[in-house]
């Protein structure tokens, strides 16, 4: 295997291009959804169990602009490993929740690109988180200017 | 710029992204009026609040034998089949209306029905005894205990795998 050039292509710009808008485009969305209906996410949130009833809903008022803000500074191209970093870690913390419910055996509502408290599979919210993943790590760890 | 720096710069950019969306967050909401907090959800209600009496593991012991007495596992159904308390149904609170038609014949006939979930600070029997008491069944009872404090006391399990 060519091996430089299978590392460029992680460098290469139409990459990185498609995972910021991929990426910040998801987060922009997945914001302006939440911003829309605090009460929905604030159910959403507390379907988890995993945070105090008094932070249901502050986080449901606030979370949804972080992901609005480092989103549109992915696409944007402002700070771009940094959004990169911010949305990777939201990220992880979401997988986070995911797997202590999966292992405590607690069936949860997504709070993910809608409000809605429909319980969702926690395995397959897990996958494709991951797959969110990944171009978050492409923009952190094959980035020209490190 | 060396991983230090990387990281260094990036909490400062993190710091100004949650700063900025915060401030927005508070304009967004002063202009359009903060939204009323949400009514609590059924499930924000404690077992007292929604009159299901609340029983004990050795109560639990002494009615599971009865044979008018179901016990309903409110947790997932992969959590149920990893262990639980002998002859209890699967009922998971989050499909509960889903699976009701195939126990709903047992629970009309049962003379109790003894819901539980993972542990104390588990909601989710209590949301599926709401639901049925909606649905038209009584005589619910909550162990509150739940499958954490049944095996902590060292009842016997069902289904646990070796």
């Amino acid at each position: 295997m060519n091996l430089p050039a299978f590392k460029g292509l992680f460098f290469s710009r139409p990459l990185h291009l498609f995972c910021r808008f991929f990426l910040g485009g998801l987060f922009i969305y997945a914001g302006i959804i939440k911003i829309i209906d605090p009460a929905g996410m604030s159910a959403a949130i507390d379907s988890y169990g995993l945070v105090p009833r008094f932070f249901h809903y502050p986080l449901a008022l606030t979370l949804p602009w972080v992901e609005l803000v480092a989103g549109v500074f992915l696409v944007a191209g402002l700070r771009t490993r940094s959004s990169a970093l911010m949305l990777s870690l939201l990220l992880s913390v979401f997988m986070l929740a995911i797997i202590v419910n999966i292992l405590r055996g607690h069936d949860h509502a997504c709070g993910c690109f809608s409000s809605s408290t429909a319980i969702v599979n926690g395995g397959w919210l897990l996958i494709r988180d991951f797959l969110f993943l990944l171009p978050g790590l492409v923009l952190i760890f094959f980035n020209q200017r490190r | 710029m060396s991983q230090n720096n990387f990281f260094r710069k990036s909490i400062i950019d993190m710091a100004l992204i949650i700063a900025i969306s915060l401030a927005l967050a508070f304009i967004a909401h002063a202009l359009r009026g903060f939204p009323p907090a949400p009514e609590p959800r059924t499930n924000e209600l404690s077992a007292a609040e929604l009159n299901f009496p609340i029983i004990e593991a050795e109560l639990v012991e002494q009615l599971r034998v009865q044979p008018d007495t179901v016990v309903l596992d409110a947790r997932a159904a992969s959590s149920y089949t990893s262990g639980h308390i002998p002859g209890a149904l699967s009922l998971p609170v989050g499909l509960w209306s889903e699976h009701l038609p195939r126990i709903r014949h047992q629970l009309e006939q049962a003379g109790f029905i003894i819901v539980y979930c993972i542990d104390l600070y588990c909601r989710d029997a209590l949301f599926l005894a709401q639901g049925l008491a909606d649905a038209g069944f009584s005589n619910l009872l909550i162990y509150e205990g739940g499958i954490s404090e049944w095996r902590q006391l060292g009842y016997p399990i069902e289904g646990e795998r070796p």
